[in-house]
Order: structure tokens, then C-alpha cells, then sequence
């Protein structure tokens, strides 16, 4: 394949995934390519920037490449996948239990998509780490791109009715980084810390919805109706 | 260059959508009509006997639930059961029925005081866009699309006879629908029980409710100022929840946010943006006298309406 014919198809897919379009396949290319070439980086810095403008949304212009992952991370959260993401070997019992409901799965819906989220201090460092550690290989690359698959709402089991899906992302995104804060600390949780973490901000956003919920069936002329969108605890 | 799906294309069709001159009933017309409708729908809400069975639907994925609303004495008695998956039940018992939330008092055109003039037409454009069927029931179809971006948009169907929601989507800026509730069933009137509506699971969560809902000032000014509010958002409360968190809330008569500030080092310390249908949680931290606090919005706005406004929450 030529090289002017590869770039062309690089393009495309960008577009599409820029789009909320893009395949699996797409995804994995423009995940790869990304890590060699700085050109696509900008590239999709620039059609999001496009993209966020035409949403009327807040943009960040730092395009360093943290920031380029944790976009790449948040587009992948909106994407519509067509067929069931590639599985990787180890895994946890809670991505197992993913895995197996997986394939198709849509905006937004049933999952609580924390696109760039960030624990403190500590926590950064820690998750600056895991993402230089999913930029060293393809194969990394796909368990990264796995990764936002987890609740797969569109399957009809219990398991995957809208739960919280709590992404940790160093915080490029919308948010500046947080200067004063040791954000080069090195560590590194094991599985099991991760999981308290995200648990533990599972939980606490869930209970904030749940107040919100009391505020939104007194305000919002629809009786108790709102409590309908508070995930359940224990259906996870 | 052969792009087969340009970001660009679709830029120029969203452009084009984003135009709410599709529908066919010019605005003025309809003016009169769509404020009864609100209005009776606030009114059905709170003062009618009901029991129904509706879905709630978002994404792939589709709950159950019955809900059960029952008036003695001008007081307002509710059950909500989740019927799929682990039980879950609401109950809220006591409120009045002309306790009148600012929500409420927005839906009704009821005229407030000067500095919180706001009206629904305000920020919204109303369209009655036609009939359907819903729940065997014949209802008025509504288009709710907002004048600017820091809201969600809504198509209601609301029953004719009662003036009961059937069904409520709620529509992103992208013209896609987050989320649906739909009744499949609907009883109006009619005897309901005491036991109806008296809690049947071992857990039951009792919905609080008190004169804060009718009388937001009486708690005195909001502890944290919200420098920041989208247009046509009133204050509508304050209290501290079960966690010991500050809740502040706001309403524009349809979509609601809540404002959460708490010292960070009670909570987990986190930063970003969460999102479940049409709900979404911004979370940051803040520091003020060099004491971390975590300031949250959770509502059924846009994030950069929530980013907005925790940026804007200040100590009083």
C-alpha cells in the first residue's frame, strides 16, 4: 500500500471516528498511527476543536499527548461499535462479565461515561502512567479501545442496565491541570485499589443523582418520575 | 480526496437541523394553548388519582416501573416500584397540594417577584406539533426546543382528557432523543387505597419533602453563591443530604440541576464528567481559604452548562 494511499485512509478514518462512525478496525488504526505520527494527533485535534465549537462546547487547545489519548478516549465513549470489540486475555470478573455482554452499544445511553476524569493528586500520577503504558503496543492499544465498552447497555440482560462506568483519565480534556498538585508522583494502584477507587466514585455519584432526582420529581412538573433515571445500586 | 463520511458533511446537515423551522404551526398560534397544557400538566401531576405502569428507556436498555399517586385531603401520596431487577420502591407522603414548587410556579405562568421574573417562553419555543396514541390514550403532541444551548430540548405527549404526561423524550442539541419514559398503562381516578401506597419492600427510600419545595427563601440565602446560572434558572432550595454534603437547586420549570459542595477530603477526590441518558455530573475541585472542596452538578443539562456553573459557585 502506498504511503499517500495509507494517509488518505488514516483520514477517513479519523473523519469517521471524529463522526462517531468509525469501526473497530478504524479505531484500532487511528489508535496505532496516532502513537508514530504527530500530524494525525493534530489532526483529530483540530476536527474536535471544529466539533466542540459547533456544540457549543467548552475546547482545551493543549495538544499534548495525554490530551490526545484522553480524546481519542472520549470520542471511542460516543462511538456506535458495529460488531463485539476484540477480547484480550487477562481479565478481571468484572470485565468478564462486560465481555460477555458486549457488541452493540450506543451514545451515552445506560452508561455513566466519565470521559475525563481524574482522582487527585496522587491518583494523576498514577494514571499518567497507565496511559504511557497503552501507548507502547498494538496490544495494549486494543485493550485500551475495549476498555469503554464496559456496560453494553443494548443487551437485554440485567447486568447491563445503566450502571456507572467510571473511566480514570489523566486530565487533558476540559479540565486544566491542576497546578501544586505532584502530578509526576509515581504509583501505580494494583487491580483491586483501582476498584475500591472507582467503587467508591461510583457510589458517591450515584447518591448525589439520587438527591438530585428528590430536587428533579418537585421541580420539574413530572411527579416521582425522575427517580427512574437513578441507576440501581445493586444492579451492577 | 475520497472521504466517504466527512466530519464536514455532516457539520453543514447538523446546521441545518439545529433550524426549528421544521414544524408546522407557527409559534403565536399555538402561544395560549401550550401555556394550558403546562399548566394542566403540573396541575394533573400533583391533584389526580393515578396508577400506571410505564417504561423508562435509555439507550439499549428498558425498565419498569408502576407508580401510584393518591390526593386525600389536599395531600399528595406516592409509590414508585421498579418492577425488573432488584426491588426498589419511592415513597413520598405528605405534601401539599398548593405547596407550589418553583418548578411548578413555572409551569403555571404563576407571576413571581421581580428579580425572579423568569418565564418558560423565555428560553424555550413550544410547538403543538399534532395527536398520537399513547397508553390507549388520546394526547397532544408538544416540541419543546430551546432558544439556546445551555438546556436539553423535550417532545411531551400529554394526555388530553387528564392533562397527564404519557410520554416524555428528551432531545440532545444533535436533535437525538437521550432518553424516553412512556406509560404503557394509566388508570385515572377512581379509588385508591391507603395500601396502595404504603411501602411493600424491606427498603423502601422515603422521598423528603417539606416547605423548601414552596418556600425557598425561608431557609435564607443559598450558602454558596452561584455566579453563574443559564439564563431563566431560579433557585429552588437548600439543604444538607444524608452524606453531609450542601445541596443548592436550581429549576427552569422543566429541566432541574443540583448543586453539591463538600470539603474533598471527606469525599473521594475527583474531577470530570459523567454522564447516564440525559443526566450529567460535572465534578471539580476547588480550593478556597487552601481547603480542597468538591463542587458537583448533577443535572439534565449539557456538560458545558454544568462546567459553567461549578466554575461560577463561590463561598458566600
Amino acid at each position: 500500500m502506498s504511503q499517500s494511499k495509507n494517509q488518505a485512509q488514516l483520514i477517513e478514518s479519523l473523519s469517521a471516528l471524529v463522526d462517531d462512525e468509525a469501526s473497530e478496525f478504524e479505531v484500532h488504526r487511528v489508535l496505532t498511527e496516532s502513537q508514530q505520527d504527530a500530524s494525525v494527533r493534530e489532526r483529530w485535534h483540530r476536527y474536535q476543536l471544529a466539533r466542540a465549537a459547533l456544540r457549543g462546547e467548552a475546547v482545551n487547545l493543549s495538544t499534548t499527548s495525554t490530551a490526545f489519548a484522553d480524546r481519542i478516549r472520549d470520542a471511542i465513549g460516543e462511538i456506535e461499535f458495529d460488531e463485539p470489540l476484540a477480547t484480550t486475555a487477562s481479565k478481571t470478573p468484572a470485565e468478564k462479565q462486560q465481555t460477555s455482554s458486549n457488541g452493540r452499544w450506543k451514545t451515552g445511553a445506560g452508561r455513566f461515561a466519565i470521559a475525563a476524569s481524574v482522582a487527585a493528586a496522587v491518583f494523576l500520577g498514577a494514571q499518567q502512567m497507565n496511559l504511557v503504558a497503552v501507548n507502547e503496543g498494538p496490544g495494549q492499544a486494543q485493550e485500551f479501545a475495549q476498555q469503554p465498552a464496559e456496560p453494553a447497555p443494548s443487551a437485554p440482560s440485567s447486568v447491563n442496565i445503566p450502571t456507572i462506568n467510571v473511566q480514570n483519565v489523566s486530565g487533558g480534556d476540559t479540565l486544566p491541570p491542576r497546578s501544586g498538585l505532584p502530578q509526576s508522583m509515581q504509583y501505580s494502584p494494583n487491580i483491586q485499589q483501582q476498584q475500591l477507587q472507582d467503587e467508591q466514585i461510583r457510589r458517591y455519584i450515584r447518591q448525589l443523582m439520587l438527591e438530585h432526582a428528590e430536587h428533579s420529581a418537585q421541580n420539574s412538573g413530572s411527579g416521582l418520575l425522575p427517580y427512574a433515571r437513578v441507576p440501581a445500586e445493586e444492579e451492577r | 480526496m475520497s472521504m466517504r463520511r466527512t466530519f464536514f458533511t455532516s457539520l453543514v446537515f447538523s446546521l441545518g437541523f439545529a433550524l426549528p423551522a421544521g414544524f408546522a404551526v407557527a409559534q403565536t398560534d399555538t402561544a395560549e394553548q401550550v401555556n394550558r397544557v403546562l399548566r394542566e400538566m403540573s396541575t394533573a401531576v400533583r391533584e389526580l388519582n393515578y396508577r400506571g405502569l410505564f417504561t423508562y428507556e435509555v439507550g439499549g436498555s428498558l425498565d419498569t416501573y408502576r407508580i401510584v399517586h393518591r390526593v386525600e385531603n389536599e395531600t399528595e401520596y406516592e409509590r414508585l416500584q421498579k418492577l425488573n431487577g432488584p426491588e426498589r420502591e419511592i415513597i413520598r407522603a405528605g405534601h401539599m397540594t398548593d405547596c407550589l414548587s418553583q418548578g411548578d410556579q413555572l409551569l403555571r405562568g404563576i407571576v413571581r417577584s421581580a428579580e425572579n421574573s423568569s418565564e418558560l417562553k423565555d428560553n424555550y419555543h413550544f410547538y403543538l406539533t399534532g395527536d398520537e396514541r399513547v397508553a390507549d390514550r388520546s394526547a397532544s403532541i408538544v416540541h419543546i426546543v430551546p432558544k439556546d444551548s445551555h438546556r436539553f430540548g423535550y417532545t411531551l405527549s400529554i394526555d388530553k382528557q387528564s392533562g397527564l404526561p404519557l410520554k416524555a423524550m428528551r432531545v440532545n442539541t444533535d436533535k437525538r432523543v437521550m432518553e424516553r419514559i412512556q406509560f404503557v398503562e394509566l388508570t385515572i381516578g377512581g379509588e385508591i387505597s391507603e395500601s396502595d401506597v404504603e411501602p411493600s419492600s424491606a427498603q423502601p427510600r422515603q422521598a423528603p419533602h417539606n416547605l423548601i419545595d414552596c418556600q425557598p427563601q425561608a431557609t435564607g440565602e443559598p450558602a454558596w453563591k452561584a455566579t453563574w446560572l443559564p439564563p431563566g434558572f431560579v433557585y429552588s432550595g437548600q439543604r444538607a443530604i444524608e452524606n453531609g454534603d450542601h445541596m443548592q437547586t436550581y429549576t427552569d420549570g422543566l429541566a432541574t440541576f443540583s448543586v453539591f459542595v463538600s470539603a474533598a477530603n471527606t469525599r473521594p477526590a475527583i474531577e470530570g464528567r459523567a454522564q447516564i441518558g440525559a443526566t450529567v455530573a460535572y465534578v471539580d475541585q476547588r480550593f478556597w481559604k487552601d481547603q480542597p472542596h468538591s463542587v458537583t452538578v448533577v443535572g439534565e443539562i449539557p456538560f458545558a452548562t454544568a462546567q459553567r456553573v461549578v466554575a461560577g459557585v463561590e463561598p458566600r
